[in-house]
């Protein structure tokens, strides 16, 4: 039982980020029209130049400890819009019209070239990245009706919970109340019915792209103390997310989130076993398999509305 | 109102267009008839900036940029598309909202369209996509109907109705003349000149004949090589 809470106590945040990463994938794909396979790539860039500018910040000594990671931030969420802007703008855009197939080979193609770039401006090392919360995890003990329970919670992780929470909430309005959050699924649904409405469709894929690199940048810097800042330090969440996304269903987009809650928590549960040890990963591509098998509209895709 | 002057529109090696001239007065209704394939819906997604084309649209004088739907839509030439088009995951009430994205006051215009089309109001909260076909034809046109239009392109309003349901949407349309002009596009050629002042037939991309709309119906050469009835 207590390791059971353990297991929710890691999973759930790790999760979290999981299911931002995936929220992001599936905005791209949904409204943008791509599986963007270069998602947490070009945040893991964005990672290093907010690396880069806390060290700059400390460097020059204009700034000091955790003040230079909160004036860093902003810069590599800005670098993040700026590179899905530029995605878009500079080939997404020239290739949309030809066919779904040419913007998944870009994207490919982006992927390595942002690792490509990583390796080459800083280097393959792994660099240690400072916790948004430091400081001693908490320890929950006491004795109840479940028995002896012990169980630690990483201090950092709650700032990952409620930086995943007020962001779900945040693009939950976005989505549902705004004009540009409209545009955004009606552009999705129906690209020539969102142009006769006059949105210019070419403006909110932009906005989507910069959105959604900029959630992976959020991530990446939530998840970088952890992981430690390299090339490939976003592989696992990327990979995760898109699994995410699948299980949530691409046609719902906070689906991806309750998807990530599921995954983060079935790694850690699996853990629990020692005969599963090292199988989790496997555990839950099968577990896609049985999604996509028996519901591959996703366990949480909504039940009607889908007509042709 | 609208003057389209020269206007052609490719796709890749494919031209769709061929350089075509129309005008469109004042509370008219104009229709462009053809076959599939003819040009007819490429003619409406070159004059709103949908797909790119060459020549000139003028509407009221002033020269309309084509750079997107965006601006041709916000000075007051709307677009009901072919397909309706309409949001199938959007509520009947995000897609009316939606009509009024860059024109039109939607409280004040969507009592109207309630009115046209009573069934929509009953409709409000439920998905566009679980509506009947009629319901949402109705609704494509009310989305366009809701910006206010002074131009009102239509693309096949009549595309997979019961013959019941085209009249309705007939009439509804022939009482709009007086509030905007009206492009209408249709394959039923004579539903389409019933209620319109003048045509174009089109053909392989170019405009074969022109004329008044009640003079078409009655000439049986005309009807024979364009129209196929």
């Amino acid at each position: 039982m207590n390791a059971l809470l353990q297991a929710i106590a890691i999973g759930v945040p790790q999760g979290a980020l999981y299911g931002l990463m995936g929220f992001g994938i599936a905005l791209i794909f949904r409204s943008a029209g791509t599986l963007n396979f270069s998602h947490g790539y070009s945040a893991m860039v964005s990672v290093l130049i907010t690396l880069s500018t806390i060290q700059w910040f400390l460097g020059m000594g204009w700034l000091e400890g955790h003040a230079a990671l909160f004036a860093a931030i902003p810069v590599g969420l800005i670098s993040g819009a700026v590179f899905g802007v530029l995605i878009d703008i500079l080939l997404m855009r020239r290739v949309k019209h030809v066919s779904p197939a040419s913007m998944l080979m870009i994207t490919l193609g982006l992927l390595l070239v942002f690792e490509g770039a990583a390796n080459l401006i800083w280097s393959p090392d792994y660099e240690s990245f400072p916790r948004i919360l430091p400081g001693a995890p908490f320890v929950f003990q006491g004795a109840g009706v479940l028995g002896e329970v012990r169980v630690i919670f990483r201090r950092n992780d709650l700032a990952v919970m409620l930086i995943a929470l007020v962001i779900s909430l945040s693009m939950a309005g976005l989505m549902k109340y705004t004009k540009i959050g409209l545009a955004i699924r009606a552009r999705g649904q129906d690209p020539i019915g969102a142009q006769a409405v006059g949105i210019n469709t070419n403006r909110v894929d932009s906005i989507v792209w910069a959105i959604a690199i900029t959630l992976a940048v959020v991530v990446g810097i939530l998840v970088a103390p952890i992981t430690r800042v390299h090339p490939t330090m976003l592989m696992n969440t990327q990979l995760l997310g898109i699994t995410a996304a699948v299980l949530g269903g691409f046609s719902s987009l906070f689906g991806a989130i309750w998807g990530g809650l599921i995954i983060g928590v079935l790694e850690r549960v699996v853990d629990i076993f020692p005969a599963l040890d090292g199988y989790e990963t496997a555990i839950i591509f099968f577990l896609i398999i049985l999604v996509l098998v028996f519901k591959p509209e996703g366990i949480f895709a909504p039940r009607q509305g889908r007509k042709a | 109102m609208l003057e389209v002057t020269d206007l052609a529109v490719s796709y890749g090696p494919i031209h769709a267009v061929k350089s075509i001239s129309f005008t469109l007065g004042e509370g008219e209704i104009v229709s462009i008839i053809g076959a599939n394939g003819a040009g007819k819906t490429s003619t409406l997604f070159g004059i709103m900036g949908i797909v790119r084309s060459r020549g000139s649209v003028r509407l009221r004088g002033e020269e309309l940029r084509r750079k997107s739907s965006t601006e041709p839509t916000a000075k007051g030439m709307v677009l009901c598309p072919e397909n309706r088009r309409i949001f199938p995951g959007l509520t009947v009430e995000e897609n009316l909202r939606l009509g009024t994205f860059v024109r039109g006051n939607f409280s004040e215009m969507v009592k109207q369209v309630y009115s046209l089309f009573p069934i929509l109001r009953e409709r409000t909260r439920q998905l566009a996509g679980s509506l009947s076909g009629g319901e949402q034809q109705m609704l494509a046109v009310g989305r366009a109907l809701v910006a206010s239009p002074e131009v009102l392109l239509l693309d096949e309003p009549s595309l997979g109705l019961a013959p019941v349901l085209v009249d309705e949407m007939f009439r509804v349309l022939t009482n709009l003349r007086d509030r905007m002009s009206i492009l209408l596009v249709e394959q039923n050629a004579t539903k389409a000149l019933t209620i319109s002042d003048r045509a174009h037939v089109m053909q392989n991309g170019r405009i074969v004949h022109s004329g008044e709309a009640g003079a078409m119906l009655r000439d049986d050469k005309l009807r024979k090589a364009y129209l196929g009835m």
